[in-house]
């Protein structure tokens, strides 16, 4: 089995911050992405991705590759192998992955493994939402930005916080027509023959090709609770987590969380905590570490880190 | 519906132009067929894009209800874009790409291998 210091599940920002500042202190490290390209959420909330990248210096549009200039970034770190197309399926007793690519399985050992896995949209079902036309603003965004595709042309938009505006801007950037926005799932009915065609929202009928569920992103630490970590739902991290200590690490030795997985945060804030979950995975001075919480505190929003220690506290409780 | 729309041909959903990604870039083109009827796809773009490109929202089948499905979530996490591809059932179409050559065919319930059997 290939063993290595550091593995890093997830190249987007918080997971890229960590597998940069565990190779450049030295420790020899993996980054996994099952998506054939790294970034994460960068590639699709592009308007974010463009004004808010931190320390990743990607150059202002039009026609930015955020992937290309992440990669040639990362090319130039030392101890750092980058491994796309590769899912991390399971995380076992003794740091061992599950990991497979396109036509093999093979299992990786690490001496932490860093858990970078980000979140899901979050979904309520409502009558016809299982019609082709209904999709995540994930979804959306995704095939309009990665793919360069219009799901549709006629949107409403289920949702009234910050995912639903930004899709909406989204989608004018893209030339179609945002038709209606609705807050309440409880108020939405999708009907068609095989395809969405409208959209009732209380009593108003609209016609409608497409409608996009934005009610916001909820943290996905699903590999760390195959790992027995211990967690807890706190609303004001978008839904069940993890407990962590200061570095990251979870109630597991040597297993970290990093970023949305562990509470949704902003971009800079992914980053900043991505430094810090990355050099303590990688064992490097506590002066560093404490300089890079340091800069997490001044990145971070209160409400967040509010909650984290909400999540603690609940932890010691139980 | 607005007057002017700079970014999508009308024919087509693809975005060529985008004021923020700029100009889609060159792409090699890939021949697929989907239920028969021949299509082109952009090399590297999963199965789902060249099919939604072309106009189809529509993967598969429901099991009993007949119900369609289309994309959802788009990372390949909720099963509703399954279609069979190359007579291999259950393939992810948001996130497997076109290959040349490539057959995609709507999967019907939970699909038939190439000898027939359920």
């Amino acid at each position: 089995m290939k063993t290595v210091d550091v593995a890093v599940v997830g190249a987007g920002p918080a997971g890229i911050a960590a597998a940069r500042a565990a190779a450049e202190s030295g420790a020899q490290t993996v980054l996994l992405d099952e998506n054939a390209r790294i970034g994460g959420q960068l590639r699709w909330r592009i308007s974010l991705a463009l004004e808010h990248t931190g320390g990743f210096d990607i150059p202002a549009g039009p026609g930015p590759d955020i992937s290309g200039e992440l990669e040639h970034q990362l090319a130039a770190v030392d101890n750092l192998t980058i491994e796309t197309s590769t899912v991390a399926w399971g995380l076992f007793a003794g740091n061992v992955l599950g990991i497979s690519t396109e036509d093999a399985a093979a299992e990786l050992q690490a001496r932490s493994i860093v858990l970078a896995t980000g979140s899901t949209d979050i979904v309520s079902p409502f009558p016809g939402w299982t019609l082709p036309g209904v999709m995540t603003a994930r979804a959306a965004q995704i095939f309009m930005h990665v793919h360069r595709v219009l799901p549709g042309r006629a949107w409403v938009i289920l949702g009234d916080g910050e995912e639903a505006a930004e899709l909406e801007a989204d989608l004018e950037r893209s030339g179609v027509d945002v038709i209606a926005r609705c807050a309440d799932p409880d108020q939405i009915r999708a009907s068609g023959t095989n395809r969405l065609a409208h959209v009732e929202i209380g009593d108003a009928v609209y016609e409608a090709d497409s409608l996009a569920i934005a009610l916001g992103r909820q943290p996905d630490a699903e590999l760390a609770f195959q790992a027995n970590a211990a967690g807890a739902f706190v609303r004001d991290l978008g839904g069940y987590t993890v407990n962590r200590d200061d570095s990251g690490q979870t109630s597991e030795e040597s297993v970290y969380v990093a970023g949305d997985a562990a509470g949704i945060a902003t971009f800079d804030e992914l980053i900043a905590e991505g430094r810090v979950v990355g050099l303590a995975a990688a064992g490097a001075p506590d002066v560093e570490i404490a300089t890079a919480r340091q800069a997490l505190t001044a990145a971070g929003s209160q409400r967040r880190s509010n909650a984290i220690s909400q999540l603690r506290l609940q932890a010691v409780s139980s | 519906m607005s007057e002017h729309r700079p970014s999508a041909d009308m024919q087509s959903r693809r975005i060529e132009q985008h004021p923020l990604l700029g100009k889609l870039a060159e792409a090699d083109q890939v021949d697929i067929t989907v239920d028969g009827q021949p299509l082109t796809a952009r090399e590297g773009e999963p199965i789902a894009a060249a099919l939604m490109a072309n106009g189809i929202d529509i993967c598969r089948a429901m099991p009993d209800s007949g119900e369609s499905r289309g994309v959802f979530c788009g990372v390949g996490r909720c099963s509703d874009c399954l279609m069979t591809v190359d007579g291999l059932l259950n393939v992810r179409t948001c996130v497997t790409a076109v290959a040349d050559g490539m057959r995609v065919e709507t999967q019907h319930g939970l699909g038939y291998w190439e000898d027939g059997q359920p």
